[in-house]
């Protein structure tokens, strides 16, 4: 898989993640949408976000500044790059999709919610988060002569 | 750095201060103690008599509740030809004990219940009405309530002439409880007479010692700060007594508070009744007020029962419609009506958010009292049937408690509800009861004018 390709598939895949999520809890939490409890959601919301934001900052300081040997291949197997974030995603829309079927009636749509958020950031945390390391990482610096 | 180690200290100071504030300013749960004019102290004999009238600048606006100062009402017991009695012993007790080293020294107890006896309390002097010298038991949802007042500069001698004077009294005005029952471990007495003394209120041991807090209305949470130094609080004390006015058990653990004196200015202390305010359960009064009007009926005691069946009938039809969408608790005490909603959808708040579940329970008191303004006031509710003639009691009251408790998900938790949520049931509530009334009046060929039924 291409460096560029990787680059790009995390960086829209943090963005959109951490824009619509965030936005979707702030919104529509307490509603038909999201029945869950504000504490809930914003216990939630503070999970995401801190974890979110820095692999957000760390995709867009590079995109920002690239350094010159961008391009180059690295050798990774596709499922490693796009597996965690697919499966995440798919776990977070079943999830929201239960709760709001369910709207309040059988489940405890707050702690579910909560554990699904703690879990998928935990999948993220534990995977992606070393693809990001590598593929937006700054060239190191080669000592001058003096 | 000096300057940072000052600042420093000075913050602990401001902590300290912060930290010690709230045991003084319990007892002065006022946004600001109003001053009595010079023409409110009316002084005769040597005794003084305070009212408020509404020329007075502090009194004029604002202050609408009828109060009864309790110098006055002491005073006037030894009006001439008012009927009070004083013992010939001169015995003079001293005021129940304040300070908890002296309470665990001498092994003080609740003659009684054999518990340790920790604070005294305050309580109010009791009405004209209730002849047993107890105080009265307000209906629920009420409560007593005391205020402090400043006197004038002018007149603080000859309040605290008056006060002095009648401590050398010893005890006075002794009343029988015919309530109480013989125990068997226990000298027994029905017999109760007052006395005046005083605490030295500078010494925070004392101070401490004296639970200052009584039921109190929505100032609670804004209390008066006093920055003045507290020096004496004369109280009237109770002790039981045998016929010949020998004391035979220790001071009650309850006074009525009358006068403080400060290092600026001397008070005096009013009671009046005021709602009771929410406390724990997460219960709140949502209605309290007249809802039947009966004076005009020629059948009174038949029409009040009709009226209580038929608002009965009424209020489950309402309570049990949208949008409380309740259901009938029975097997309660005469007079109390109660619903209950358990883990079902709130139609109150029904709307873009939510869905809301609710666990809620709403109890209705009703009772019959006297006419004029019955919630709030002291004076009336003390003194209406003793002083009016043909006297009855013709008004039927409401007054309604909600323990309300809101869950978006049917299961898990049920936190306490939001203010903006407690205010769409208040509203619902009060809809249902008025609605109910209005059924009621129009049922019994009555007219329904400003939400209270007047049915013949």
């Amino acid at each position: 898989m291409q460096t560029n390709s990787i680059r790009n598939f995390l960086g829209i895949f943090y963005l959109g993640v951490t824009a619509l999520l965030g936005a979707y809890i702030l919104l529509f939490q307490e509603t038909r949408f999201l029945p869950i409890a504000r504490d809930d959601a914003s216990s939630s919301f503070q999970i995401i976000i801190p974890t979110f934001i820095a692999q957000l900052t760390i995709i867009f300081k590079w995109f920002a500044n690239p350094p010159q040997s961008a391009g180059e291949e690295i050798n990774l197997p596709k499922w490693v790059v796009i597996a965690p974030p697919i499966l995440t995603l798919i776990i977070l829309l079943s999830s929201i999709s239960l709760i709001v079927i369910d709207n309040g009636t059988s489940l405890r749509g707050g702690e579910i919610f909560k554990n699904i958020v703690t879990f998928s950031v935990s999948i993220l945390g534990a995977t992606t988060i070393f693809i990001i390391a590598r593929v937006f990482q700054e060239p190191k610096k080669q000592a001058t002569a003096p | 750095m000096m300057r940072i180690s000052a600042s420093f200290r000075g913050v602990q100071y401001l902590l300290l201060a912060v930290l010690l504030s709230p045991a003084a300013n319990r007892l002065w749960a006022q946004k600001k103690i109003p001053t009595l004019c010079s023409k409110c102290i009316d002084e005769r004999d040597g005794r003084i008599y305070i009212m408020t009238p509404d020329s007075c600048p502090d009194y004029a606006s604002g202050y609408n509740k009828a109060y009864d100062f309790i110098l006055t009402k002491i005073n006037d017991k030894f009006r001439p030809f008012s009927f009070t009695t004083r013992a010939n012993n001169n015995v003079f007790p001293g005021p129940p004990i304040a300070q908890q080293k002296y309470i665990d020294s001498f092994h003080l107890v609740e003659a009684g219940s054999g518990n340790k006896v920790y604070q005294i309390y305050l309580t109010e002097e009791p009405g004209l009405r209730e002849y047993s010298g107890y105080p009265v038991s307000l209906p629920y949802g009420l409560a007593y309530n005391f205020q402090l007042h400043r006197v004038p500069k002018n007149k603080a001698d000859a309040v605290i002439k008056n006060i002095v004077s009648m401590q050398k009294i010893g005890l006075f005005d002794k009343q029988v409880n015919t309530d109480l029952k013989p125990v068997p471990y226990r000298v027994f007495t029905d017999q109760r007479a007052k006395y005046l003394q005083s605490y030295d209120v500078s010494d925070p041991l004392i101070f401490n010692g004296i639970n200052m807090d009584m039921e109190d209305s929505d100032e609670e949470a804004d209390k008066f700060s006093m920055k003045e130094k507290l020096i004496k609080l004369w109280v009237q004390c109770y002790i039981s007594v045998d016929s010949n006015w020998n004391s035979v058990d220790m001071p009650e653990r309850m006074i009525t508070p009358i006068a403080l004196q400060t290092d600026k200015s001397l008070y005096v202390f009013s009671q009046t009744v005021v709602p009771a305010s929410v406390k724990g359960g997460g219960s709140i009064d949502q209605f309290q007020g007249k809802i039947f009007d009966l004076s005009s009926a020629s059948d009174y005691e038949r029409l009040y029962n009709r009226v209580l069946q038929t608002f009965k009938e009424d209020l489950n039809a309402t309570f049990q419609s949208l949008p409380l969408s309740t259901q009938p608790v029975s097997g309660l005490a005469p007079n109390q009506i109660r619903f209950q909603r358990k883990f079902d959808k709130s139609e109150v708040l029904k709307g873009f958010t939510g869905p809301y579940y609710e666990l809620s329970t709403y109890t209705m008191i009703v009772w019959n009292g006297p006419d004029e303004s019955h919630l709030g006031n002291n004076r009336i509710y003390l003194e209406t049937d003793y002083l009016k003639k043909n006297y009855q009691n013709n008004q039927v009251f409401l007054s309604e408690s909600t323990s309300l408790q809101i869950a978006v998900g049917k299961t898990g938790p049920y936190p306490e509800p939001k203010p903006e949520q407690y205010s769409a049931y208040e509203k619902a509530v009060r809809a249902a009861i008025l609605e109910a009334v209005k059924k009621t009046t129009s049922r019994l060929g009555g007219q329904f004018i400003n939400n209270i039924g007047k049915i013949k």
